[in-house]
């Protein structure tokens, strides 16, 4: 299905709805808002005339296309529209290189304990800032010893198996945050499945965001690929990264207009975890074995978790949990909107996005945030002092697994 | 899983979504985008002209034809809906009663008859007549307030004494500032301060004038912001409603949206809705367009609050209207002669969409098409909102009656 992204800034009507959500123009006024930097500025540009540098402020955390009333693509459009502009105006080397979680994590992982303790020194944060424009105080991954690949490799496997699903676990879970990956592992087989972790790359995400089409697009072609054929099979995909999940299922269409059946098959294959055991438990399938966890736990959902269309699976998931006292968070974006908040010129915008959410975290007296995506979590947790998990971390204790 | 699914995020959609919920029902909103609550008011017009202006508005039904849909529910289950909102959303601080209108300025002046409004905004009420001064910070666009009071005293329904004063303030920096920015700038302390002393030395001695000011007088705090305002300018205060984005009706809308997240109701918004599954005569379930797939979401009942033409509950091509979710039936279409030389006579079309029976029941050849759908707000036939002032007044109530019709199926 082809799709005509910028066709659809005809159908605004100039409400504004879009800019009272905003959480970027409520931050900052360096950027205009969705309405201004969206539809009403595209009219004018053309290939070779970027009208204005205030896109560049945009988060692309998509808001503004989940509230339009008339369906116009705002984010969509913004994020082509900065595409172009880098093009045109060239890519900084940080763009280039913190959008490349698997060349990074390639790179850190063989000396994992080193890179880790470097990068936690005050010196080499200043380094970073000033020559690579990483703001010293973000919120950056430590790199784990051993891959989630080869974990999972060695893993030993439960019998009883009833269905199989396909697990996508994406950069992070891999590099960062194995322990992460294997709960996922380990919750889908307590429910039945047989979990495949086929070989995988990156879905494109990050270059994407930074308006680096070209490589984007090989990086996604590379990683459906290696899925559509357990797609073609009839397999599940489940991904425990909302926003990588997001990605094959409309991202990739809608933004870098990749037009592939492969992809479409994957995307229709593609499953949020928490979507996927919500599922379950509407259909009554889902094991409901768990033990109390007496908590006190905000849950935030990121942005692109509500791209998915599917409400809050999380949310009503960890509401079966006894004793775990859940509480919604009613924010639209933590700030760090992927690397947007990583970056020396957009942190402080990131922080003051995110303030409502730290001060709700702070109020809560919480023992810790559950939110689905991975950078949100350390930009949460960094932000409030506060653990932040993924909520299947919280289904996964109180499965006892 | 059966669930009620509730199409639409609008007034209508969003209270029949609450009571249901209220009772206990479990309830998915699926909506295209954020509603239209942020582009309106808040003020809850029940009747304001028919076709001369109504000063008692509950009385005034009687006089509506059969077939609209006031009359279609009855005057109880109108006078209920009335006063439902403000019951139920205390901290919103609904005034009035649908007994007698009271009659508030618009941002261009103009004099409307409304039923029911916030607090702020009904503080504004000009039938006790007096003096107002209305005024503005100059960065706000869109926002006259010398015309404002040039009409408001020009009015034949009022005797108000009006002035106007202007404030040349900093919001932010902004040569055009949004209400959304100025209430975002109000709820600050400093900024608070700051604005409201050029205010004060706009508008001088208020001499026990009233102070009509843009309606963006905070959001989640604006209670403790109009009361600071009030202070700082020694005089009782009220909002004129702007030019979207509305304040008030911004914290409708988030005040609604709390109470649903509070009772667990499930909330999609800026998915489609594409089709509807047939079982016999039942919708059994909604195909919506969500990302990567359509999905479906079985479906005990159905509401369609998806608006009228304006909004997409009504399509419209060179032959005629359809409804484009369930394909239901639609009345007063004008077909393919709709053409009207008289560019401000009430049109064929204003008053075209889904007949429905008490129950909000969309009705074909006068019979029921299907048992589980309930159609309620913009969409229903038989009104033409924007002349009479009757469009959050039919919102609630038809989307009351719809709710209150799926729990007694329910309970049976």
């Amino acid at each position: 299905m082809s799709v005509d992204i910028r066709g659809s800034l005809d159908n605004c009507v100039k409400c504004t709805i879009c800019e009272t959500f905003c959480p970027v123009a409520e931050a900052t006024p360096l950027f205009p808002g969705p309405k201004y930097a969206g539809p009403q500025s595209e009219r004018y540009r053309e290939p070779g005339t970027s009208v204005d540098a205030s896109l560049d402020y945009c988060s692309g955390c998509g808001i503004c296309t989940q509230v339009c009333p008339q369906g116009v693509d705002i984010a969509e459009i913004n994020a082509r529209a900065r595409a172009q502009m880098r093009t045109e105006r060239g890519m900084p080397l940080r763009d280039r290189l913190i959008a490349r979680p698997t060349l990074v994590g390639r790179l850190a992982q063989p000396v994992a304990p080193v890179a880790n303790a470097v990068m936690r020194t005050g010196l080499a944060r200043r380094a970073a800032e000033s020559a690579l424009g990483i703001h010293r105080d973000a919120a950056l991954p430590s790199f784990s010893v051993r891959t989630l690949q080869s974990r999972a490799r060695r893993r030993r496997r439960p019998g009883g198996a009833t269905r199989t699903v396909v697990y996508f676990h994406g950069c992070a879970a891999n590099y960062n945050e194995p322990d992460v990956g294997m709960m996922a592992i380990e919750v889908l087989e307590h429910n039945g499945f047989e979990v495949i972790v086929p070989p995988q790359g990156c879905c494109g995400l990050p270059l994407q965001s930074n308006g680096n089409f070209r490589p984007a697009r090989s990086y996604t072609r590379e990683l459906v690929s290696r899925l559509a054929p357990l797609a073609r099979d009839g397999h599940m995909i489940v991904a425990n990264s909302t926003s990588c999940g997001l990605m094959l299922k409309r991202e990739a269409r809608e933004i870098l207009g990749i037009d592939d059946p492969d992809l479409a098959l994957v995307g229709e294959r593609m499953f949020d975890i928490c979507e996927l055991l919500r599922d379950l438990d509407d259909a009554g399938e889902l094991r409901t074995d768990f033990h109390p966890l007496p908590m006190r736990v905000p849950y935030h959902q990121p942005c692109q978790g509500r791209g998915h269309g599917f409400g809050k699976p999380a949310l009503d998931l960890l509401r079966l949990i006894p004793e775990l006292e859940v509480i919604e968070t009613d924010r639209e974006c933590c700030g760090v909107a992927g690397t947007y908040g990583l970056k020396k010129e957009k942190y402080e915008i990131a922080m003051r996005v995110g303030a409502s959410l730290f001060a709700d975290i702070a109020e809560a007296r919480a023992d810790c945030t559950a939110c689905d995506s991975e950078t949100c979590r350390w930009h949460i947790a960094k932000a409030t002092g506060v653990p932040a998990v993924h909520p299947l971390e919280l289904l996964h204790r109180a499965y006892r697994l | 899983m059966s669930r009620v699914l509730v199409v639409g995020a609008g007034l209508s959609g969003l209270a029949c979504a609450l009571r249901l919920a209220d009772a206990g029902a479990p309830v998915t909103v699926i909506a295209a985008g954020t509603g239209s609550l942020q582009l309106g008011g808040a003020t809850i017009d029940l009747l304001g002209y028919a076709p001369a202006l109504v000063q008692q508005p509950l009385d005034a039904l009687a006089g509506l034809p059969a077939d609209h849909p006031y009359s279609v529910l009855g005057r109880e289950r109108v006078v209920a809906a009335t006063g439902w909102l403000a019951e139920r959303l205390p901290a919103l601080r609904l005034r009035g009663d649908g007994g007698t209108n009271m009659l508030l300025a618009t941002a261009l002046g103009a004099v409307r008859p409304t039923a029911v409004a916030p607090a702020a905004v009904a503080a504004g009420d000009l039938r006790p007549g007096g003096r107002v001064v209305f005024a503005n910070v100059r960065p706000l666009r869109d926002f006259f307030p010398a015309l404002i009071a040039a009409n408001v005293a020009a009015s034949s329904e009022v005797r108000v004494e009006t002035r106007a004063a202007e404030a040349d303030v900093d919001v932010r920096g902004d040569a055009d500032a949004s209400p959304i920015a100025l209430a975002r700038a109000l709820e600050l302390p400093d900024q608070r301060a700051r604005i409201t002393a050029a205010l004060r030395a706009a508008i001088g001695d208020a001499g026990g004038a009233r102070v009509g000011l843009p309606a963006a007088l905070g959001v989640d705090g604006h209670t403790d912001v109009a009361e600071a305002v009030s202070d700082a300018l020694g005089a009782e205060v009220f909002e004129v409603p702007t030019a979207p984005p509305s304040v008030p009706g911004i914290r409708l809308y988030r005040a609604l949206l709390a109470e649903l997240r509070n009772l667990h109701v499930r909330l999609i918004v800026g998915s489609t809705v594409v089709a509807g599954v047939r079982a016999g005569d039942r919708i059994e379930s909604l195909d919506v367009q969500v990302s990567g797939r359509i999905r479906s979401f079985a479906a005990d009942a159905v509401v369609l609050a998806t608006g009228g033409l304006a909004t997409g509950g009504l399509e419209a091509d060179r032959d005629g209207l359809r409804e484009p979710v369930l394909g239901l039936p639609v009345a007063g279409d004008p077909g393919a002669h709709r053409y009207d030389a008289d560019t401000f006579r009430e049109h064929a079309v204003d008053r075209a969409g889904i007949r429905v029976d008490a129950r909000m029941r969309p009705l074909g050849d006068g019979a029921v098409v299907h048992p589980n759908v309930h159609a309620v707000g913009a969409l229903v036939y038989g009104a033409v909102p924007w002349r009479e002032l009757s469009g959050n007044g039919l919102a609630l109530a038809t989307g009351l009656a719809a709710a209150d019709a799926i729990l007694e199926e329910r309970a049976a």
